[in-house]
Parts: C-alpha cells; structure tokens; sequence
C-alpha cells in the first residue's frame, strides 16, 4: 500500500520540485541547481528502491492470463461520470523503462550545470518534463496516459526554443507540431477505444480483455500506431527527430532521445498492439518493411553527416527502427528484443549525447573534421565516447549487443517470410553503423591536433569529477546490461506475456 | 407570489440593470455603477448555483425557468462578471493606450441589458420570446461595439455589426416566420410535434435553412464570419472579450435551445451540413489566424476556429452535446478572459499587437507564465482546461460514430498549434530588439491576484471533476 503511492511519488516529486523551484529568486542560479539535482536523485533511489522491491518479488504471471500482473498499484475514480480513472501500476517492462528514465534525468541535471542563463527557467521545465514521462510509463488509464504524455509538449518546445542552437525555433516548432499531429491521432484512436469498448472505461487493463470488431480495429490500429510510432521515431516520420535533438541543449537530448522517444515504442507496444491485435496481425507488414527502411536509411543518413549531434541523431532513427524491427515481427524473441533495444538505445544514446555537449563545451565545434586528436588532451571523455560508440554499434558484452540479437533472432524465427527478408535487410546495418561510429571515433579523438579549428583554444581539459559521474553511470548501465541481459530478459519475458497471448488469441 | 420564485434570478437582473442606470443619473464617476454591476452579479451566480432545483420549474407564457436553463443562465451572468472586471481599467486615465472609455454607467446597463436578454433567450418557450431574447442579447452591443469615443475603427465595428446584425435578425425571423407557417404555432411544443410527424416537410427547412443562417451569424459560423475580425479589431477590449465568450455562449445557447430541444429529431439529417460548417469553419479560423498579428484580430480567428469546435458537439447525443458544449464554454470563458488580462496591462503601454509582447517573459515571468497557459489551453494541451472541454466536445460527436469529423477536428487543432505558439515564442523566445528599453511591468496586488486565481483555474478546469460533475447533475437528464 505505501509502495504504490511511493509510485505516484515518482511524477509528483518532479511536478513538486517544478513548483518549489519557481519560488526561488530570479537570480539564483546555484540554489536552484543543487535543489533540482537533490529533487532527481532522490527520485532516483525512489525508482531503484522501487525496482528492487519489484525485482526481488515480481508480481506472479498465470502462462494463459490476457490481463497484465501489475505491481504498485493504485487506482482510484477521477471523472467518475466518464469513466477516467487514476490508475497506475508497473510491470517489468514499465519498471525498468522507470529505471532508464530515473538515471537519464538525474545524469541529465548533472550535465546542465553549466545552464547559466534564464537557469530557474530550465529546470522548472525539465522537471515537468520529467514528470510527464515518468506518469506516462506507470498509467494504465488511457486518459491518464495521454495527459501525461502530452503534459511533455509545454516544456519540449520552450526549452529547445529558448535554450537550444542553431535553428533553434524552427526545430522546436517542427518537432512539436509532428508530435501533435501524432497526438491527434492517438486522441482518435483513444475515443475510439472507449467507445466502441462499450464498457464507458479507458483502462488499458479492462480494455485489454475486450474483444473490439474486426472493422474498427482495420482503422484505429494504424491511427494508434502511427500516432505513437512518430513520437517513437520511425522511419519515415522520423524527420522532425534530427533537427529537434541536434537544437536542443544536451540535456534535452539526452532525455529526448533516451527517455522521451521511447514512450513511443511504449505506447505502440502496450496500446496498439496489446488492444488491438488482429489490426497489428493486419497491418503488421506495412511497419515491418518501414522498419527495416529506417534502420538501414538511418545508419546511411549517419555517415554522411558532419555535425556530431546529427550523426547521433540519424543512428537513433537506425536504432529505433530496429525497436520497431523487433515488435513488427509479432513473435515473443522480436517484442523481447524490441524492449531490450528500448533500454539499450535509451542508454547509449543518452550517453553519446552527454559526451557530445562535454566535448563541444571545450571544443566549441560538433563538426567532426574540425576535430581531431582528442584522446591526448582528455582521455577519459575519449575512452568513454569509444566505449558509448562500441555500445551503439553492438560490441558483445554491451547493451547494445544482447538487444540486438534478440531482434535479429526474432525476425529470422518468423513463419512470415516477409519479416525474414526484412531481418536480413536490417542486418546490413551492422556494418553501415560499423562505419559511422569508427570513423567518427577515428577522426575526432586520434590523428594530430586542430587546435585552429577549436576556437583556438589549446587548453582542452578532461572532464571534471562533475562530468564524470554522469558517464560513469551511464556506461556502467551499458556494461551491466550487457554483461547481465538474462536476468531482465527472464523478467520482460514475463511481462510480455499477456501481450502475446492477446496477439495469439 | 410564490409563483415568481423560479423567476427570480432574471427580476434579479432586471432590476440590477435599472438600478445600474438609475445610480448612473446620479453619479457621473461611475465607480458606484462598476460596484453595483459586478457585486451584484457575482451574487446573481451564487444565487443561480445555490438555488433549489428540485420540482421547481415555473412556467410563465412563453417563458419557463429550467434546470438546463439554469446552468446557461449562470454561464452568462459569470461571462458578464468578467467582464465588468475586465472593463474597469478602460475607464481610467492610462487605462489603455486608445484611449479613456466614457460613460460606464452606460456601459454596465447595457453589459446586464444585453445579459437580461441571453437569460430571455434560454427561458424561451416559444419562438416570439426566443426571438425578443436574441434581439436583446444583440442590440446593446451595437452600441458597445462603438464605444470607443473618436476611433474611427470603433466606429466601423458599430457600423459593421448594425448592418450584419440587422441582417442576420432579419433572416432569423425570416426563418421563424416559415416554421409558423409549417406548425401553425409558435410554441415548442407544436415545433416538436411538426418535427416529429412530417420532418421532411419543405417549408419547415426553409425556415431551418434561414435560422442556421441568422444564429451562424452569431456564432460566427463559416460562412458567416466575416465580420468578426473586424468587428473585435475596432470594439474596445471589454466589448470584444464579451463578444467572444459572453455572445458566442449565447449564440451556442440559442443553438441548444432549438437543435437540441424542439428540433432534435431533425439532427440526423442536418449530420452532413453540421460537419460541412464545422470543418470550414475550424478551417477558416485556424488559416486566417495565422498571419495576424493584431491580437484582437487574432482572438476573432480563433474565435471562429473555436466555434467550428463547438459545432462538431452537436453531432452527438443532446444530453451529452449539451454538457460539452457548457464545460467547452466554461474552459474557454476561462482561457479567453486570461488572455484578455494578459492584453489588457500589454495593452496599457501600446496596441495590442504580436511584436509587443516580445521579451515579455523577462519583463514580467507571471505574465508570460499566464500568457502562456492560455496559449497551450487554446490549442487543446492537457492538462489545462482547454483540453477538457475540446474533450468532451469530441467524446459527444464520437460516441455517436462521427469518426471522420472528429478526426478532422483533431487536426485542427494541430495546426492551431502552430499560430498559438508563435504568441509564445514572442514572449519567451524572440529576444528583443536592442532598441526596446521597456522596463519590468508592475502589476498590482490586485492584478497578482488575478494571474494566480485565473492560472490555478486553467489547471483545475483541466484536472478536477468536480465542475463537470456538478454540471452533469445539474442538466444531466
């Protein structure tokens, strides 16, 4: 019982501190820092405290069940007359994305420090952009979920309009009109789920065991999924990805990329999919073939960029088609691996982000050609974009590597051939991601020195402790996924169930 | 005696508007008239709200006290209070940058004259008094609309509304004179009746036809809009902040009374034309408003987008329509007098125009903060109010399987983003000309208030049920 309302903590706690912070005085800068930073670590060790409970005493999965096993949960009436409720609640794939977005967004607070202007502004939004995420990975109301999901918009396009680069305003504008549109059609799709439910109710745990009609499945499948698949970056709605996260301040990235997109797949996965499975049946190769086009044209884009945030931003369009990869081939391996790259990529994308902002804060330049020679100056940034970057191309023993055969694994083991050919598409991307990731890592941290190109300033320093603690973390997330994926993968396996079952029945 | 209880609310304001006038000859000030209006509608809508309900539903010749009724009647008397406490800065010296408005006695009488007449419109039994209810709601804001002394843009808008009002009375009456013609009575009841029994017949849809076209007018219904951008531009402030929630809620009221009351069974087959003027009117507001960069013109466009909202609702089953569109006008009464705050201190230094509000975020954070919870309820972003209301708005039309217009609708609302944020990115984004020694803005104790209380109701219209289920209470049957 107290555990499920230390759940609800997860996003009040952000909204709170959102709240408190805007009482601090205009001027303050490092107060405001260090209470943010305060506010997310604790709702850090909220989250692992939770994570631990809920690992060391998963909730128990019947084999046949239809419903989720949900831990943590709370559900009370909110618009009793129309049926809305506050339900929330976790299952392993839901705990552990919990776990991804606690991490980012406290490394996140930590690689803003150097946030120097309009600073109380910042971090107000970003910890009700937090909020919004951590309330949409634990509701179970369709309402609820959409409201949180959409409490991220407000703060997305101010803070990379007022605190982003380069085509800063167009790129927020960009990325919050797709998102919207995307929105609009998950709205559409949400009606229509309550409605021809016939039960007057958005739970997703009441809604899941009802069967909908073939013919209203045929329309609010695609709406729902491409609805979400645009948040979730797939190819080709992918576009408005690169500009948003290349604009945005570090910290943006990181949590966009990480956290944020993932949402996305999220909602595809336990909304589209789990309601309504004879339209995923139906449509299911339409997004197979579109997956599979993103995870190679991503990894292609990626080598031909020269800004370092760009190059990250199309290898998560490569990376996120291999999510979609893994959940359009419809069999439990794929959805396996489709969670598994959901942390993967969240991680590692995170991490890249986070060196990128630490080696343009000294080096004043994300060209690639313009750098050069890094590794002697610092090497513990270099060390640790060489370990991020073998991460993101699928070295064995990193995250990137166990998620990655599980989409692969799943795409071959399909009855549909067509999930074959796409699978053997895809994989070519081994090879295209091979090329950017060393390339970059060849040219921007060894060959000789730049130093006209870095602003003239010879005076590159390593990361401080500061930085360090933030990569640190998040590397040895990618390393302990790596080297232990069995563990999760048992749990997300679980989870998964029902899903399946749903998509069987 | 005992007869008149039900009544009581509209004496009320029949009587708050003479003594309005009265006190008026008396001072020329106009403090007392400014007390007197919002004192004493404030106390009309606690009275409204508190007022037994039970059994209690007086019928007067063509004029009956209802619970529906009720709940419309207290939406206009707070659309009223509103804006009388919009309106008071606009009297003052420096008030506003066009100029001192004249007269508030007059002013306020005809504010609550105007309001006497949207309470007539909602009690109407039959069509005389739903007509005398309507010229009522219309006529004082001839006048209001030309307040304004010596601007010769106020002018036009007076001009502009007395011709296209004028008009628009003459095609509604046109319309009731055909529906007379097929019923052979005034009264609702023999209009329900007729169809019911013959809903096919020619001459009763031609008095539809000239009736949609009178109250479009009002709601400024694509394709008859035209006036509003103009008419808003030139009207002073006040006048326009109860234009578009004051009269739009009227017009939406007049709508309810016969499509959702007599008339119900003729919606099915007005499906087709009400999505047709939805969607053309969403359009057209939502592709007008994005090159303005007049705020007042602005808000007209959006206006008209949201009307094009409210008509989607009427798609849906009349209890449920009607709830949506009440909660609708609430979150967007609520939204729009924000905004209108919002305009009125920018609108104390300069016009009120796009490029003004630039830098606004660092001149006053409470400003924007408000500016910008208008912006994103307006476009329909949980969790605040607006997105309730385009909720259930949406719900109504969709439980009845209007898909594609809803869907349509949605989109909208996406594009409508577009031009609300660019009046966020003016306050928080574009950085100021060099040139622009503005100072901070000081607001007032009172006007700190006013952010707060306005703010935290963008939030709590948006999160809490209890409106909307005392709304459903209330008229749910």
């Amino acid at each position: 019982m107290v555990d499920s309302w230390l759940l609800s903590c997860t996003w009040l706690l952000p909204l709170v501190s959102a709240g408190a912070l805007m009482a601090f005085p205009a001027g303050s800068r490092a107060g405001v820092k260090r209470f943010s930073l305060l506010a997310n670590g604790l709702n850090l060790a909220l989250i692992v405290w939770l994570c631990y409970v809920f690992f060391r005493n998963p909730p128990p999965v019947v084999s046949g069940a239809t419903a989720p096993s949900l831990a943590f949960v709370t559900d009370v009436a909110w618009f009793r007359d129309w049926g809305i409720r506050y339900h929330v609640g976790v299952d392993a794939i839901s705990m552990s994305l919990m776990l991804l977005a606690g991490i980012v967004v406290f490394c996140g607070t930590l690689a803003s420090w150097n946030i120097d202007d309009r600073t109380k502004e910042f971090f107000v939004l970003l910890q009700v952009l937090a909020a919004g995420v951590f309330g949409s990975f634990i509701a179970f109301d369709l309402f609820a979920f959409f409201v949180f999901n959409e409490l991220t918009l407000i703060p997305t396009y101010l803070l990379i309009g007022m605190f982003g680069s380069g085509r800063k305003e167009f790129a927020a504008m960009k990325l919050n009109l797709m998102l919207m549109g995307g929105s609009a059609l998950i709205l559409l799709g949400i009606l229509g789920l309550y409605i021809e439910s016939g039960k007057h109710t958005f739970d997703i745990v009441e809604l899941s065991q009802v069967h909908f009609e073939h013919g209203f499945q045929m329309w609010a499948f695609p709406a729902v999924f491409l609805g979400f698949a645009i948040l979730g970056n797939m190819f080709p709605f992918h576009i408005w990805s690169p500009d948003g996260h290349a604009s945005a301040p570090t910290a943006i990235s990181m949590f966009l990329a990480g956290v944020h997109m993932k949402l996305g797949s999220y909602g595809c996965l336990r909304i589209a999919m789990y309601l309504m499975p004879e339209g995923a049946r139906a449509w299911m190769d339409v997004f197979l073939v579109l997956a599979a086009s993103g995870v190679v044209w991503g990894g292609i884009v990626a080598i031909r960029q020269k800004d370092l945030k760009y190059m990250n931003a199309y290898s998560s369009v490569s990376h996120c088609g291999l999510v979609f990869l893994g959940l359009a081939v419809l069999n439990p391996i794929g959805l396996r691996g489709a969670v598994m790259q959901m942390l993967a990529h969240g991680f590692i994308t995170a991490a890249v982000f986070c060196l990128i902002g630490m080696i343009y804060a000294r080096t004043h330049t994300r060209r690639i050609p313009d750098m050069g020679g890094l590794m002697a100056k610092m090497p513990f940034l270099s060390v640790a974009f060489i370990i991020a970057g073998f991460a993101a191309l699928g070295l064995p023993g990193l995250a990137g590597f166990a998620a990655e055969l599980n989409v692969f694994l799943g795409g071959f083991s399909a009855d549909n051939p067509l999930a074959i050919v796409c699978t053997a598409f895809a994989v070519l991307s081994i090879v295209v991601t091979a090329i950017y990731i060393l390339r970059a890592t060849n040219s921007i941290l060894h060959g000789p020195m730049k130093s006209a190109a870095h602003g003239g300033s010879d005076d590159l320093t390593d990361a401080i402790w500061l930085e360090r603690i933030p990569l640190l973390l998040l590397l040895a997330s990618i390393v302990a996924m790596g080297l232990f994926p069995g563990r999760i993968a048992v749990l997300i396996d679980q989870a998964l169930l029902p899903i399946l079952n749903n998509l069987n029945r | 005696m005992a007869a008149l209880f039900p009544y009581l609310p509209d004496l009320a304001l029949l009587a708050l508007a003479l003594l309005v006038l009265i006190v008026d000859l008396k001072s020329e000030a106009g403090e007392w008239a400014f007390h007197l209006s919002w004192i004493g509608l404030a106390a009309l809508a606690v009275l409204l709200a508190a007022a037994p309900v039970d059994g209690i539903v007086g019928t007067f010749g063509g004029y009956a006290a209802t619970r529906t009724g009720q709940v419309w009647k207290l939406l206009f008397t707070l659309a009223g209070f509103g804006v009388v406490l919009l309106a008071r800065p606009y009297f003052r010296t420096g008030g506003n940058s066009r100029g001192t408005l004249p007269k508030p006695g007059a002013f306020f009488a005809l504010l609550l004259l105007c309001t006497q007449g949207m309470y007539a419109l909602v009690s109407a039994t039959d069509l005389l008094t739903f007509y005398l209810g309507l010229e009522l709601a219309t006529l004082p804001i001839f006048a209001l609309a030309a307040f304004q002394p010596r601007d010769a843009a106020s002018a036009e808008a007076g001009s502009k509304y007395v011709l296209m009002g004028g008009f628009s009375s003459a095609l509604t009456l046109f319309g009731i004179s055909f529906l007379y013609g097929a019923t052979g009575s005034l009264g609702f009841e023999a209009l329900a009746a007729a169809a019911r029994e013959a809903p096919m017949e020619p001459i009763l849809w031609g008095g539809i036809v000239f009736l949609l076209g009178g109250l479009g007018f009002k709601l400024s219904m694509f394709p008859l809009h035209m006036w509003a951008p103009d008419v808003y531009e030139g009207a002073p402030t006040p006048v326009m902040a109860f234009l578009s929630v004051g009269s739009k809620a009227a017009a939406v009221a007049a709508f309810s009374v016969l499509f959702l009351g007599p008339l119900d069974g003729l919606r099915p087959s007005l499906g087709l034309f009400i999505s047709i003027a939805a969607a053309l009117s969403m359009a057209a507001g939502n592709l007008g408003a994005m090159r303005q960069s007049n705020l007042r013109r602005f808000v007209a466009y959006s206006s008209i987008a949201q009307a094009g909202y409210m008509l989607v609702a009427f798609l849906g089953d009349s209890i449920t329509a009607r709830i949506a569109l009440q909660y609708n006008l609430v979150t967007y009464g609520v939204t729009s007098f924000a905004l209108y705050f919002v305009m009125g201190v920018v609108g104390r230094e300069g016009p009120e125009t796009l490029p003004a509000l630039r830098g606004l975020s660092k001149r006053s954070p409470g400003l924007a903060a408000l500016l910008l919870l208008c912006m994103f309820s307006l476009a329909g972003i949980p969790p605040l109010a607006g997105f309730l209301g385009k909720f259930m708005l949406f719900t109504a039309a969709a439980a009845e399987g209007h898909y594609v217009v809803v869907g349509i609708a949605v989109a909208n609302a996406v594009v409508s983003f577009y031009y609300y944020m660019l009046v966020v990115k003016e306050a928080y984004i574009v950085v100021p000309d060099a040139d622009d020694t503005r100072g901070p803005i000081v607001l007032g104790a009172l006007q700190k208030a006013a952010v707060w209380v306005l703010g935290a109701l963008l939030l709590i219209l948006g999160l809490c049920p209890a409106v909307s289920g005392w709304m459903l209470a209330r008229g749910g049957f």
